[in-house]
């Protein structure tokens, strides 16, 4: 692990991009360049850019019909976790949509929430200070 | 980062050949040309994974949705793949039971 000489009591970045599918990319890459700075562990980043893809994922497809809607990533970095929070201005997220789907031969989607559980240590739905919904991810940097 | 996709006949199948990201922006172009194929009658395929650099759920809903309708013709689909954070997300999600997943080209147009 690689961690800057200081000693980072918190490093918040936060992103807002149009909620459409073509700004998920962006999202990845930043949050792929923020944790570089902190982490050389390719393979746990990798797991956290999948984790948060599914979560913009799901709220893209909620907000596909709404005008204006925004996809609210903010990425804070500390010297051993990362949390990103994920919400929505234009359209309460349903954690529904994130639910997988129980199927007895293959399906085209409902792998989301699967992959964000098995790639993240910790996953939970939280309010705002104004009542709107987000989802908080947390991955542990190993020591 | 945007998707290629070269489509190459083989052996009587055909292989699709993945470069760039398959998200939910990109995926939608994969389904188009998996469609296309099973309407043109071809229900070999194989898809080669080895440079693709990112892939969420987004991939893998299209490629079960080949996977069924190639299926519904007794057709199959096989993968190329080797890279490990690819290959995590068909375990995590369960799909490596469903997707024959080869690490050579050879392999897996002697599976389709």
């Amino acid at each position: 692990m690689k961690v800057s000489e200081e000693v980072l009591l918190e490093n918040k970045v936060k992103l807002v991009i149009p909620a459409s599918s073509e700004y998920v990319s962006l999202a990845r890459l930043a949050l792929g360049g923020l944790i570089r700075n902190f982490l050389s562990d390719e393979e746990i980043i990798e797991d956290i850019k999948i984790a948060v893809s599914e979560v913009c994922n799901s709220v893209v497809l909620q907000a596909e019909n709404v005008d204006n809607a925004t996809l609210d990533l903010s990425f804070s970095v500390q010297e051993e976790e990362i949390t990103i929070d994920v919400g929505c201005t234009g359209k309460e997220l349903e954690l529904a949509a994130l639910t997988p789907i129980v199927w007895s031969e293959p399906e085209e989607r409902g792998y989301g929430l699967s992959l964000i559980s098995a790639l993240m240590d910790k996953v939970e739905l939280i309010s705002d200070d104004g009542n709107k919904t987000i989802l908080r991810l947390r991955k542990y940097f190993p020591s | 980062m945007d998707l290629k996709i070269a489509v190459e006949e083989k052996d009587d199948a055909m292989v699709l050949r993945l470069d760039g990201e398959v998200d939910v922006y990109t995926a939608p172009k994969l389904k188009s040309r998996l469609i296309d194929l099973v309407d043109q009658g071809k229900f070999k395929i194989v898809v080669d994974l080895e440079k693709v650099a990112f892939m969420d759920s987004s991939g893998l809903g299209v490629l079960v949705g080949g996977l069924k309708r190639v299926r519904s013709h007794d057709g199959s689909i096989s993968l190329i793949c080797s890279q490990e954070n690819i290959l995590k997300i068909f375990r995590i999600t369960g799909l490596v039971k469903i997707f024959p997943i080869f690490d050579n080209e050879g392999q897996a147009l002697e599976s389709v």
